[in-house]
């Protein structure tokens, strides 16, 4: 055991640790193995060249990711500082039901925006019915499907990943700052830009990256509104042109971008003057007449947009379901895949996320310090290929389970989704683990040596209850995303297994997502459970 | 779907645990069949009811948009399927390219389907076939007849719509074009409905009907199926196929695009037996039938009638061009999307 010396305090080090080393290790497997799969695969064939596209592929790309994360980051900021520092009518409840639109899958919200805002949407009937207009061609409305489209959508969805962790950070971390400024003489717009922003920069950089990720890893909305991204190019180089190791060498570079986008994430994120401490917790002010009702509408905005109408919607079309054709029959079944399949990744996703960060702290060797970067890898490569990539590392592990005489194979079964999601969304778990133990004075780890603690028991009994509330959160996150997440399920479930998701996207695939609305308001609701509990998070 | 009492919901909630205990791939079984399909559930369900119906084997199934011959390849001689069942033919060739299926060597299948809708060494099958048509505007559109190749005239400007330019329909479409025309007339072709294009390529084929319906566009390209379904089974979506009309176009000198649907023998097939007699059924009379009645293809079983919608369309020549030469030009017909800027729709 040493002690280094290092801004924000000594650290200490411990050069033992078997248990937790162990455990590194065996993650790091995890996930480089997708990565060692997809370099397999690049190096399988030659790349049949991009086409002539590449150019307008990645500008749609880039401006589609530079909207969202625009789009995402005004919404996202904008919300969190109005709830964290004013009090307005409905303040409370829009506080809860801001987070509410994470609940919905990207292609699900594509689907519903296309079927509320096109020709025979109750939109464009209502301008026809008002105007007496009977073609397309008598007036101007704006398309939806389109680029700015797309854009608007994927961001009503996405930008709780920037309101959650703006408003936490508003609401306690810089408490003390804002009082301050407030003392100096800051208010209203000058308050928000001067020292608001600035502040919430950490929280916007983070969940922006994790919007942008999403955005990057969706085929099925940017494909409905018809814009052209990586994702899609590389699905082409793969489906159309044959080329698996084209599409291969194209995830790979994909994953560099992505690598700068996290590079640039974790630059932005270190808090200027190390972590901030909790103790004041800020009192909103009051926000009268006007000012309060338009404080409340910027904020009912993205909630009626985001959630209630679509909610809406698919309730009118799962009663309009019921009413035709009763429940689906393997409604409870899927219900049940969705719900265990995400409970299990929420778990293992925050044990992992816990035991790399405290690694990342205590143990020794710069090596386990990089260790955290390598959690977002898996968010990083397009899912459909980091599915197929997984395949025959699945086909390796079942060698060796078989030489062993296991009696049990991973491939075809619910281990194969489940190690896909970990790998998926293992940066999730990290982020949140590391969050919370910033939070934590590296004196508490000296204090805790000095009275003799070992490794293990500083780990298990003074580091872990003190992230424990962040480890909840991160699997409440994966819980979220693994009920919305499709290509690995899809892909590698086991016969005659639906989750909801796949269920829905059953129907959607057959030109008829309407059919497919109970289970899509069943994702919804049971996804608004941890979301209403994330709400909450203080 | 059919319908369930609250009662037998309650008993599948509960269930379900029990099967979701099964961790373990399950291997080969009496009396079963394991389906990896790229066909959607609603689709095949009915079929596959009907066949352990008359058979008492039961169907397992998994249904995926994409891998599925990788996933069979990586489960090597492990795996459990026994049949791949695709949406399209250029699948079913990769898939025996991977080296994951086996010969039929059915009398039954090789009796029954035409030597065109199958493969000349017995590794895959036809099921049912569809056509790539014109959707035309009942209102706004005169011709009856048209080409493939006039769908470049400039006559359509700003009036033809269609999904996107690389999905598979449209790339076997356009593949055959290339096939029939030769890599630079093709170019010329392809460039030629972009520049007619009343939008972006986006949606799927029921929005060209959409779209038409509404007035944006007044042509399109789209399959046969959608309209059966459209006008039959989804009450919102009768507008849509009202305010169209199907026009079977062909390539000069050449029939109408068609693609297949159809059906591999896996090659570590456990239940092979099974397999086989799932896919006699399938090319029987009475699925053939339900192919096209509930989906409105066209059978590949001859003298099956077709339903009523479908042969509205009037006859259909299928494109003698063969399947191998289609699939061969797709990388081109990729290419040449990209190098058009197909998909960037409208003056770009």
């Amino acid at each position: 055991m040493t002690a280094e010396a290092e801004p924000g305090g000594r650290r200490l080090r411990f050069a033992d640790g078997k248990a937790l080393s162990a455990t590194l290790a065996f993650f790091y497997l995890l996930i480089a193995a997708p990565i060692l799969g997809l370099a397999a695969l690049a190096l399988g064939g030659t790349a049949p060249g991009w086409g002539g596209n590449l150019a307008v592929t990645f500008r749609e790309t880039l401006l589609l990711l530079a909207g969202v994360g625009g789009l995402t980051a005004a919404i996202g900021v904008g919300a969190a500082w109005l709830v964290a520092m004013h009090r307005f009518p409905g303040r409370d409840a829009l506080a809860l039901l801001l987070v509410l639109p994470l609940a919905a899958p990207t292609y699900l919200a594509a689907y519903v925006a296309v079927e509320l805002t096109d020709y025979f949407g109750p939109l464009q009937g209502a301008v026809r019915a008002l105007f007496g207009y009977t073609s397309r061609r008598d007036y101007w409305f704006p398309d939806i499907r389109t680029l700015p489209g797309a854009i608007l959508v994927l961001s009503l969805v996405l930008y709780p990943y920037v309101y959650l962790p703006a408003r936490l950070m508003f609401e306690r971390q810089a408490a003390n700052i804002i009082y301050a400024a407030r003392l100096g003489g800051a208010r209203g717009w000058r308050l928000f830009l001067r020292i608001g922003v600035p502040l919430a920069r950490p929280a916007i950089a983070g969940g922006v990256a994790f919007a942008l990720l999403e955005t990057l890893n969706d085929v099925g909305a940017v494909e409905h509104f018809g814009v052209q991204t990586l994702s899609l190019a590389i699905r082409s180089l793969w489906l159309n042109r044959g080329s698996l190791p084209g599409a291969a060498q194209a995830a790979l570079a994909c994953l560099i971008v992505v690598m700068a986008i996290m590079a640039a994430e974790y630059a932005l994120r270190r808090p200027a003057g190390g972590p901030a401490r909790g103790g004041a917790r800020l009192t909103p002010k009051p926000l009268a007449g006007w000012r309060g009702w338009a404080a409340f509408a910027a904020c009912a905005l993205p909630v009626v947009a985001g959630f209630v109408i679509p909610a809406i919607f698919l309730l009118a079309e799962a009663a309009r379901t019921l009413r035709r054709s009763g429940l689906p029959e393997d409604l409870g079944p899927a219900l049940w895949a969705s719900l265990s399949l995400s409970a299990a990744a929420g778990l293992a996703v925050a044990l992992i996320g816990g035991a790399v960060g405290v690694a990342a702290r205590l143990l020794r060797g710069g090596v386990w310090r990089f260790t955290p970067r390598l959690g977002a890898l898996g968010y990083a490569i397009p899912g459909s290929v980091l599915v197929i990539a997984l395949l025959p590392v699945y086909g390796l592990i079942d060698d060796g389970l078989e030489a062993l005489g296991a009696g049990f194979l991973v491939s075809g079964s619910v281990a194969a989704i489940l190690i896909a999601y970990v790998v998926r969304f293992s940066g999730l778990g990290i982020a949140q683990a590391e969050a919370g133990l910033a939070c934590v004075s590296r004196n508490v780890d000296h204090a805790a040596r000095t009275l003799g603690g070992g490794l293990n028991r500083i780990a298990l009994s003074v580091l872990a209850p003190n992230i424990a509330r962040a480890l909840g959160l991160a699997g409440l996150l994966t819980f979220v995303d693994a009920m919305k997440e499709l290509p690995a399920t899809l892909l590698l479930r086991p016969l005659n297994m639906e989750t909801l998701a796949t269920s829905l996207y059953a129907h959607a695939s057959g030109g008829s997502f309407e059919s497919g609305a109970v289970q899509a308001l069943l994702l919804f609701g049971v996804g608004l459970v941890p979301v209403l509990l994330l709400a909450r998070a203080r | 779907m059919t319908a369930i009492s609250a009662g037998r919901f309650a008993r599948l909630v509960f269930a379900a645990p029990l099967c979701a205990g099964a961790l373990i791939a399950t291997a080969a079984r009496a009396q079963e069949v394991n389906v990896y399909t790229y066909r959607e559930p609603g689709l095949i369900k009915p079929l596959f009811d009907a066949f352990t119906k008359e058979t008492g084997v039961k169907v397992n199934i998994v249904f995926a948009k994409e891998g599925l011959e990788e996933r069979m390849a990586a489960e090597g001689a492990r795996s459990p399927a026994d049949a791949l069942i695709t949406t399209d033919v250029a699948r079913l060739v990769r898939a025996m390219e991977l080296g994951v299926t086996q010969a039929a060597a059915s009398p039954a299948i090789t009796n029954t389907v035409p030597p065109a809708l199958r493969d000349a060494a017995d590794q895959w099958f036809g099921l049912s076939y569809r056509a790539r048509v014109v959707y035309a505007s009942k209102d706004r559109v005169k011709d009856t007849a048209l080409t493939y190749e006039s769908l470049a005239d400039p006559k359509w400007k700003g009036r033809f719509c269609t999904r996107d330019g690389q999905h598979i329909y449209n790339n076997m479409l356009f593949a055959a074009g290339v096939a029939h025309l030769g890599p630079a007339k093709a170019e010329a072709w392809i460039a030629g409905m972009k520049a007619n294009l009343a939008k972006k390529p986006s949606g799927g084929d029921r929005e060209v009907a959409k779209d038409i319906a509404s007035g944006q566009c007044d042509i399109g390209l789209a399959n046969t199926y959608y309209v059966g379904l459209m006008l039959n089974k989804n009450a919102d979506q009768k507008p849509w196929g009202e305010a169209i009309r199907v026009i079977l176009p062909t390539f000069a000198g050449g029939g109408t695009h068609v693609n297949l649907s159809g059906m591999a023998i896996a090659k570590h097939a456990p239940n092979r037996a099974n397999a086989v007699k799932l896919g006699e059924w399938l090319v029987g009379e009475k699925a053939q039938q339900m192919y096209t009645s509930d989906n409105y293809e066209f059978p590949v079983r001859p003298g099956t009638p077709v339903d009523p919608t479908v042969a509205n369309f009037g006859p259909l020549t299928p494109d003698p061009l063969s399947f191998a030469a289609i699939i061969a030009a797709r990388k081109t017909a990729a290419d040449l999307v990209d190098a058009t800027g197909y998909n960037n729709g409208p003056g770009s």
